[in-house]
């Protein structure tokens, strides 16, 4: 059980930068109003950072064959989009990539 | 009497609330530790970032950036980006506690994730307590951490090309996470597909990591835009 010490300054700087904004509503609520557009902006960002972290990420999942990304990506929209649990999203893709490279690849 | 069976029951609907995020975690913080050891990080590093962050967005995304060869300031930046919808989050959720002291407010804090911001927001205001969101919070940590410490554990039994596959969760998960969102409101998904697009093109000309640092903000920018717009045709 060793730990780095660049890795542990690394897990601290993110604890920090995690806990601030979370931290930040209880410091500063009733004293300041964000503007409606940084307000927007906000709004959109959760959507755009989990765009920008499917794609083209995905297709890393194995870099020598595209495919794979591709096919669990399809997977997990349809279940999704379906409506299922996000466990059972999560289960469909891994189970699908599983059989793509175990049996099929 | 009275009132410390309220706080159990409060505290115990918390919980009763938070299995579908326990569910949930389990896989995610599952996989979180097979990606983060096949990365490279040891055992105990996987442990306590989960202890300090309980984010799970920013640890897969920081373990993603360390494989591509990422610095630790493109990751703390990168996190911090990620996480700052947590102030928006987080200001709905203090607002909504505000009747809980404050030293315990501070506590709280920590709990604020996506899942408990979703959940609590969904309660009626009799459930917006400490004792409620504490639970919430409680059973959200620890199956976290929990399912972190498992990763660790069953790495060395399953087989890799499991473990390889693996790193599909993530992206299913994020994937999961944006449906509901895209089926309630449809500009959500240009949103989307103009970040993926930024970034694709972005990841061409500079490293990955920073393309989605950019990709973020551009499209947070971008994105308010679209979800402003008024509805073209019915």
């Amino acid at each position: 059980m060793s730990v780095n010490e660049n890795i542990l300054l690394m897990i601290l700087g993110m604890s920090v930068v995690t806990y601030i904004p979370r931290a930040l509503p209880v410091a500063i609520l009733n004293r300041l109003n964000l503007s409606k557009q940084v307000e927007g902006v906000l709004k959109a960002i959760p959507y755009a950072a989990l765009g920008a972290l499917i794609f083209p990420g995905i297709l890393s999942v194995n870099s020598q064959k595209l495919i794979v990304g591709v096919v669990g990506g399809t997977v997990a929209v349809i279940l999704a989009y379906l409506k299922l649990n996000i466990t059972f999203v999560i289960c469909g893709a891994v189970a699908a990539v599983i059989m793509l490279q175990v049996y099929i690849l | 009497m009275e009132a410390k069976k309220y706080k159990n029951q409060m505290f115990l609907r918390g919980l009763k609330k938070g299995i579908p995020v326990l569910i949930g975690f389990i896989p995610i913080s599952l996989a979180f530790s097979v990606i983060a050891v096949q990365t490279g990080l040891t055992k105990a590093e996987c442990i306590i970032m989960s202890i300090m962050l309980l984010a799970g967005a920013s640890q897969l995304t920081a373990v993603n950036m360390l494989a591509v060869g990422a610095g630790s300031v493109e990751i703390i930046i990168a996190t911090l980006i990620i996480n700052i919808r947590h102030l928006i989050m987080s200001t709905y959720v203090m607002n909504r506690l505000e009747k809980v002291p404050k030293w315990m407010k501070w506590i709280l804090a920590f709990g604020v994730t996506d899942e408990t911001f979703g959940i609590i927001s969904m309660e009626e205001d009799e459930y917006c307590n400490q004792y409620f969101f504490g639970g919430l919070a409680l059973i959200t940590y620890g199956s976290w951490i929990g399912g972190t410490v498992l990763g660790t554990i069953i790495i060395d039994i399953i087989p890799t090309s499991i473990c390889s596959s693996m790193s599909i969760a993530l992206y299913a998960m994020f994937i999961g996470l944006l449906t509901p969102s895209i089926h309630k409101n449809h500009k959500v998904l240009k949103v989307v597909l103009v970040s993926m697009f930024i970034n694709y093109i972005l990841g061409m000309w500079i490293k990955s990591s920073w393309a989605i640092v950019a990709a973020t903000l551009l499209g947070g920018i971008i994105g308010a835009r679209i979800l402003e717009e008024k509805e073209a045709q019915p």
